[in-house]
């Protein structure tokens, strides 16, 4: 399963991959919206579904989502949020431009994988 | 194997330490004036990285406070708080606070040094009127580990009761379930680890085929989950809902509440042949006439395990972060040192083959010459890696001067240029200290009052200058202020006081530009409140001489003082000459040497005390031989020649001081020019004065690398020497 994993912060990145690494998964990493979307474009094959920051720099995790969706070939792409956040408001933001799930920052490994895991079909 | 969250954890402090830079630096902009929302933003998500890595590695203390900081920032942010000097200076010093809580949590937690700062009043300012309008903390953050959103897991009390085994689910999705990403499909694939599942779609709501939007969910579905454990809980079962919970109606009916109700169960599994996955137009454009059976296909079984996975692990990270990665130091200097081997290496093989006496164009040299130009590029490349920009070490200067400007009441604009110019990082870090102490001293003794500089005609706010530029192998750092310059009486009669100097000397004989570096000289009249820390330029220098740089100060009355560091670009590779003095070899940096020259024995004039001068162009200068000044006995090998006699003519190096005029420092050969690879001596040597460091030359034997300011110290000539001598010669 190939994930793309966006954050800015370099030790969330870390943390990703190597909880993603011990699942087998393979794991893509941007550093901020714009990067995501330049990573995601040039992708050989689709990613099997996208975590992403709220707060970054440049484009940030609403931006990024909605800039997603905006294209056909990705309109069906799970992307699960991962932040500190979990202010309803900034949940139903996420929501309208088109995010799957929300998973709350400090993350359980086991929880991210499985949300992973159900959100692409138990690929 | 260590624990790569061990790594993680480094990686951590390492981001926090980037992260409070960003901080600092955008907290300076905002204060300069220079607040854009780009900078605000920066700021609030520095704050908000180290809270949410903090949390993540439970560093309790740290997550709290990083949350208290970034609610007032958000308050900034969203402009609800105004950034004036008083709220930013309690920023700053938040971000002070945060750099010491991260500093307590990275050496294993205890109590942080100082008392956290009072947000509190970050949280009442404000625009008059707009204090009510302030929302409750928006970001209810607690460092909790999973977010489950679950209504009803407390009223679930049928976790223990034994039960039947056939669930009821009802899933009717609302149009914008697709859009978000939520697939049925996939969700009915997790249902279907807790056991056997049939799905039956209602597609009445689907509408004509050319009326259909394909991103729109039409479709409902009953689902039956024949459970294989008779303890799958309410809770589980409505996890698998949980992204879609808030698009869907679900109804979850428990076995009990199913009994009774028409066991469904003739839609064998198995009976229908698994549909191929549909994707999602298919499966919409699919109009079934009437609520249909089908079968959920399985996942295919090739990707049903992390085992099954593993060969995917070959597959290349394609484009992950391709445009740097980053490596720890450790790495980089051990490469480092096998280059410096291949260096040393590479000049035994040379010495070889010129001793094979092999013809000048032989295959042999060609290779050998081609081989170190190689040697050199690789060099070159691995130098580059340790290279960092110069940019945070004088952003780091911004908060200097800042502080300088409120502790004297001047005002101080510091202007940077060249911050992109890379040096070795440890010089980098190095470089802090003494130059944070000479930018105090520009702000504290260099710049006038502002009222004093009206007065001389110049603006009211005073200028320190930092630059940095590179100029062949090394890199000029520049300090300047346009202040007032050294005062040179009152520096003249400061060192006289001190007896540094001689009463009757006057600023010819030691310009003041030297005085200042001479070793408990204290350049404030009074202790001040900012420079006079008991730090005097000596020790400036003393540890820019550590990195095998040189500082020199130029000063212009009335119109500011300039303090020019120049330094190595790198700390591994020094140009020498080496030189041959009591059947030792040894190294002489190629910085410190002037000029060379072989005089004869009648050009050296005798002194008293068995001391010898010799002239350099129009004047003298005091001469040291290397073996005598070095503690070596002059020609006592056996078999070896005497050492040349006073009548032979001699090799003399004319080396330049760090704190003193030139001297003549006297060898029985200059055998060389090398670039040599430099190694220290050890700890278990200590500092060993007049000996910078070692190396290992070409035929393997080990030299000395001369430190020639610590030998004219050792030689006792020191930073006086220039005036002593020339006024004895004067006498003669």
């Amino acid at each position: 399963m190939r994930i793309l994993a966006i954050d800015d912060s370099r030790t969330i990145r870390d943390m990703v991959r190597l909880t993603l690494d011990r699942e087998g998964f393979e794991t893509v990493l941007a550093e901020d919206g714009v990067h995501g979307l330049e990573v995601l474009t040039s992708m050989e094959e689709q990613p099997d579904a996208i975590l992403t920051d709220v707060n970054m720099p440049r484009l940030d995790g609403f931006g990024f989502i909605d800039a997603v969706r905006q294209r056909d070939e990705y309109s069906a792409v799970p992307i699960l949020v991962l932040t500190t956040e979990s202010a309803r408001e900034l949940k139903q933001r996420a929501r309208e431009a088109g995010a799957t799930g929300w998973i709350v920052k400090p993350f359980d490994p086991a929880r991210l994988v499985g949300a992973l895991r159900t959100v692409t079909g138990l690929k | 194997m260590t624990d790569p969250m061990d790594a993680i954890r480094a990686t951590f402090f390492e981001e926090c330490g980037e992260l409070l830079e960003q901080l600092e630096a955008g907290l300076l902009d905002i204060e300069a004036g220079r607040q854009d929302d780009d900078t605000v933003n920066a700021v609030f998500r520095a704050v908000h990285s180290i809270k949410g890595g903090a949390a993540a590695f439970d560093l309790g203390p740290l997550v709290t406070f990083a949350h208290e900081f970034e609610t007032s920032l958000d308050r900034l942010r969203t402009g609800v708080l105004t950034p004036d000097r008083q709220a930013v200076a309690l920023l700053l010093k938040a971000s002070d606070h945060l750099a010491d809580l991260v500093r307590v949590a990275a050496n294993g937690g205890g109590a942080a040094t100082e008392h956290p700062p009072d947000l509190s009043g970050l949280m009442q300012s404000g625009p008059p009127g707009s204090a009510t309008e302030i929302p409750d903390d928006p970001f209810d953050f607690a460092p909790i580990k999973v977010d489950l959103d679950l209504p009803g897991e407390s009223d679930d009390t049928t976790d223990f009761v034994e039960r039947g085994t056939s669930w009821s689910i009802g899933f009717e999705s609302d149009p914008s379930l697709l859009s978000s990403g939520n697939e049925p499909l996939f969700l009915f694939r997790a249902l279907q680890l807790f056991g056997r599942l049939t799905v039956t779609s209602d597609a009445r709501a689907l509408p004509p085929l050319q009326e259909m939007d394909a991103r729109v969910a039409y479709l409902h579905w009953s689902i039956n989950l024949d459970a294989s454990a008779n303890d799958l809980t309410d809770i589980e079962v409505r996890s698998v809902f949980e992204f879609a919970e808030d698009l869907c109606t679900l109804t979850i009916l428990p076995p009990e509440d199913t009994l009774g109700q028409e066991d469904d169960d003739d839609a064998e599994f198995g009976l229908f042949e698994p549909l191929r996955v549909p994707d999602r137009d298919a499966e919409n454009a699919e109009a079934p006439e009437e609520p249909a059976s089908i079968a959920v296909p399985q996942a295919p079984p090739s990707a049903s395990g992390p085992d099954d996975l593993a060969p995917q692990l070959t597959v290349a990270r394609s484009p992950s972060l391709a445009t740097s990665i980053r490596v720890d130091l450790d790495r980089v200097d051990r490469l480092v040192n096998l280059v410096g081997e291949l260096v040393i290496s590479q000049s035994m093989l040379a010495q070889s083959v010129m001793r094979a006496g092999l013809e000048q164009h032989s295959e042999a040299s060609a290779g050998l010459d081609e081989l170190q130009q190689l040697t050199r590029d690789i060099q070159d490349s691995v130098m580059s890696i340790r290279a960092q920009p110069v940019r945070s070490l004088f952003q780091r200067m911004t908060r200097i001067v800042r502080e300088g400007a409120q502790a004297t009441g001047k005002t101080v604009r510091l202007e940077t240029e060249g911050e992109g110019t890379e040096i070795d990082k440890t010089v980098v870090e190095r470089l802090s200290d003494p130059l944070t102490h000479m930018i105090r001293n520009a702000i504290d003794h260099g710049l006038e009052s502002p009222a004093e500089r009206v007065a001389a005609g110049k603006p009211e706010a005073g200028v320190v200058r930092l630059s940095a530029r590179q100029q062949s192998d090394r890199v000029i750092i520049e300090i300047s202020d346009d202040g007032r310059g050294i005062d040179r009486p009152a520096v003249l009669r400061r060192a006289q006081e001190r007896g540094l100097i001689p009463d009757d000397a006057s600023p010819n004989d030691l310009p003041v530009e030297r005085i200042i570096f001479m070793p408990g000289f204290s350049t404030s009249t009074a202790v001040s409140s900012m420079s006079g820390r008991g730090v005097g330029m000596d020790v400036v220098q003393r540890a820019i001489r550590d990195l095998n740089g040189t500082v020199s100060l130029t000063s212009t009355d009335g119109e500011g003082c300039t303090i020019s560091v120049s330094l190595p670009l790198t700390l591994a590779i020094l140009d020498g000459m080496i030189v041959r003095s009591a059947q030792q070899r040894m190294v002489i940096p190629l910085s410190a040497i002037v000029e060379t020259q072989t005089v004869e024995a009648a050009r050296i004039e005798p002194l008293r005390g068995n001391r010898e001068i010799v002239r350099l162009h129009e004047t003298f200068v005091p001469l040291v031989d290397l073996a005598k000044g070095m503690g070596f006995l002059p020609g006592v090998a056996p078999g070896q020649p005497e050492r040349a006699d006073d009548e032979a003519d001699r090799a003399l190096l004319f080396v330049k001081t760090e704190d003193g005029g030139p001297y003549a420092l006297q060898v029985d050969a200059i055998e060389a020019q090398r670039q040599v690879v430099i190694k220290g001596l050890g700890d278990s040597f200590g500092r060993v004065p007049c000996v910078s460091a070692a190396t290992i030359l070409g035929d393997g034997q080990v030299a000395l690398i001369v430190d020639p300011t610590g030998l004219a110290h050792m030689a006792g000539i020191k930073r006086d020497g220039a005036a002593v001598s020339s006024k004895e010669v004067a006498l003669q």
